[in-house]
């Protein structure tokens, strides 16, 4: 199920690496951003769907929004001569590793933890 | 209230497709800018000391045919006629040295234009033009290779020539030159064409900005003189003295 995504991710690769387009060097830190805007998007949607909170229009707007947002944040720091470039690495940088952890919580919980789940509800963890 | 919809394995799958996209289009443009920034690996370091002791030999046997003909000098001051000879032909080399002749021989020929990313650079177009610090290490690196005349469009890049951007266009010598530029240079071939392709060399710079750059060899280039007369106002020579001894190789 998770293999769709992934091979998704592979497909695009190929298709893009084959065709061979490049963006000129000036645009290519913008498109670094994006990258990572967009990373952070797609373990944000895991996640979501493995807390059972994933809505589908927020993560679709989401992902294409935060890319642009974060291609324009560093544009507009290039423009005014500051690195907004770094502001936008380190809080995305961030937020990815919270999601990625978040989601290794969820699915150790889920697979390893699940004949106690019902235990825990008794013992009222904040979780 | 969150209900979970079917199509959420769908809508990543999309996401991850275009994700894929832009992984790639930023991984063969790094790869590209990465192709560039070769460096220097140990064999094209052996051949550059072999090449420096090859140098090394050679100019001392210029060294001793520079005595030898020290020593004809003197020896024909007594005999007048040969001296003219000498003389005229030390003249000679100072010629083409100046770029006061017309020369010719086997060479490279370089050609190079602005670069294709011009028309779709972002804010600023400077690195993908043609600027006087672009030929500079171009010129400097023939000279290294040994090249014994060099011309830019046909202006001869003689002892006294400056190249030297003047808003949108290049002098050389004073006259302007425009991309696309020809620049040739006569000396040996295989040296020249090795010194601009040695990988970290010259010419990456041109190929990471996508400047169409083409070096061939050829056997017969043709290097016109300058076109103007180098004047010297202020250097004079000096008297000649005793010769000093020459410093030992």
């Amino acid at each position: 199920m998770f293999l769709l995504p992934l091979l998704a991710l592979i497909v695009g690769f190929a298709i893009i690496y084959a065709w061979g387009v490049t963006v000129p060097i000036g645009y290519s830190d913008y498109v670094a951003v994006a990258i990572l805007a967009g990373l952070d998007s797609v373990f944000g949607g895991v996640r979501a769907r493995l807390e059972k909170r994933f809505e589908h229009a927020i993560f679709a707007t989401g992902f294409f929004t935060n890319a642009a947002l974060a291609a324009l944040l560093a544009y507009t720091g290039d423009r005014l001569g500051v690195n907004l470039y770094l502001a936008a690495v380190v809080a995305l940088g961030i937020r990815i590793f919270s999601n990625l952890g978040a989601i290794r919580r969820s699915i150790l919980d889920r697979y390893l933890h699940r004949p106690e789940r019902t235990a825990t509800v008794f013992a009222q963890t904040p979780e | 209230m969150y209900q979970v919809k079917k199509d959420w394995l769908l809508s990543i799958t999309v996401v991850c497709l275009v994700l894929g996209a832009m992984l790639a289009l930023q991984f063969t443009t790094r790869q590209q800018m990465g192709d560039i920034s070769g460096y220097r690996r140990a064999d094209t370091l052996a051949q550059l000391l072999a090449a420096t002791r090859h140098q090394t030999d050679e100019q001392q046997q210029e060294i001793s045919k520079l005595r030898w003909t020290l020593a004809r000098y003197q020896a024909s001051i007594a005999k007048k006629d040969e001296l003219i000879g000498l003389v005229h032909q030390q003249l000679g080399s100072n010629r083409i040295a100046l770029g006061l002749v017309d020369v010719k021989g086997p060479g490279v020929a370089i050609s190079i234009d602005d670069s294709r990313l011009r028309s779709e650079a972002p804010e600023n177009v400077e690195p993908f033009l043609l600027h006087d610090y672009d030929l500079w290490p171009l010129v400097n690196e023939l000279r290294a290779a040994g090249a014994e005349a060099i011309s830019i469009n046909g202006q001869h890049v003689a002892g006294n020539t400056a190249i030297r951007c003047a808003g949108s266009v290049i002098n050389v010598n004073g006259f302007p030159i425009y991309p696309p530029l020809e620049i040739l240079a006569i000396g040996k071939p295989e040296t020249l064409y090795g010194a601009l392709t040695v990988p970290g060399g010259v010419l990456d710079h041109f190929k990471s900005y996508k400047f169409p750059v083409t070096i061939i060899k050829r056997p017969d280039i043709m290097i016109k003189a300058l076109d103007i007369e180098p004047k010297f106002l202020y250097a004079r020579p000096v008297e000649l003295g005793p010769r000093p001894p020459a410093p030992k190789p």
